[in-house]
């Protein structure tokens, strides 16, 4: 037999073997379509989930009668992190710039 | 050329037929869209007319079988997006096959890639039998090779096609799948064929 239709038999032969299950492949396909509609609102309920723990442990750990004392009392503040230097010290290195 | 699934019984059994050219996405006068559910009938009927179809030439590429299913679900899960807009073309199967087949040589280049790793790491495997069937002939081809081979010989396709699908000028398609032959005559020890003339 020549070549080219040794070729054509041994392939349209090979290909007659393959019988995939058309309607579970359909199935996994229209599955795997919705799937991937999915992801922007899993974002979505994931940051909204996450800021909402944030929240709450940020309202659990803050005191809201000290924050305020701290707004109407700008001197006293003593934060974590914040400068302990004074309204005084700020005072002296004005003075000693100028003078 | 295209393909069509039969009913026989209970079996499917999908056949090379001339080409009918559905339009897909027709309403049902001229100029109407079609509808959700009539597009997604149209996607299901073309789904059940092409999957197994290109399951095989993915199939005669790749030479295994379950990645040959997931590469042609693949290919018809990016149709399935754009759908709406494919369905409207005159041969959405042509565009599925351009998806189909840059999948599986992508496929080819990596098992290249990790059978270049394995033989760095491991003992080298023995060499191919000196008389390999067709079959094994044709997967012993470079992946361009056995590209064009498979679309010549299995799906009939002229070298335009080819050359469309591989990515490559017509020159180029002609040069892959003479060479092809010219390979597979060596490794079956017979006469090389004529060049292409389509």
């Amino acid at each position: 037999m020549p070549l080219d239709d040794r070729l054509r038999q041994a392939l349209d032969d090979e290909a007659a073997g393959i019988e995939p299950d058309v309607g579970r492949h359909l199935a996994v396909v229209r599955g795997r379509a919705r799937e991937r509609g999915m992801p922007a609102r899993r974002l979505a309920v994931a940051v909204a989930a996450a800021t909402a723990v944030v929240l709450l442990a940020w309202g659990a750990t803050i005191d809201p009668e000290g924050i305020l004392d701290s707004l109407l009392e700008p001197q006293s503040v003593s934060a974590p992190g914040a400068s302990t230097r004074s309204l005084d010290d700020d005072a002296s290195i004005a003075g000693a710039r100028t003078g | 050329m295209s393909f069509v699934t039969r009913s026989h019984g209970d079996q499917a059994v999908t056949q090379k037929v001339p080409s009918a050219r559905p339009r897909w996405a027709a309403g049902d006068g001229p100029g109407q869209r079609a509808s959700t559910s009539e597009l997604e009938a149209a996607y299901e009927t073309f789904f059940r007319t092409h999957f197994t179809n290109v399951t095989r030439t993915v199939h005669l590429i790749v030479h295994d079988r379950a990645r040959a299913e997931d590469i042609a679900q693949d290919a018809f899960l990016q149709l399935f997006r754009d759908w709406p807009r494919i369905a409207a073309y005159e041969r959405p199967e042509a565009w599925l096959r351009r998806v189909a087949i840059p999948l599986a040589v992508r496929g080819l280049r990596r098992d290249a890639l990790w059978s270049r790793v394995r033989g760095l790491f491991l003992p080298r495997l023995a060499p191919a039998p000196a008389d390999p069937d067709v079959l094994e002939a044709v997967g012993r081809l470079p992946r361009a090779q056995r590209v064009a081979i498979v679309l010549h010989y299995y799906e009939d396709r002229p070298v335009a096609e080819i050359a469309a699908l591989l990515g490559c000028g017509e020159a180029t398609a002609r040069v892959h799948l003479h060479r092809g032959r010219r390979r597979l005559a060596e490794l079956l020890g017979e006469e090389g064929p004529d060049a292409p003339r389509r």
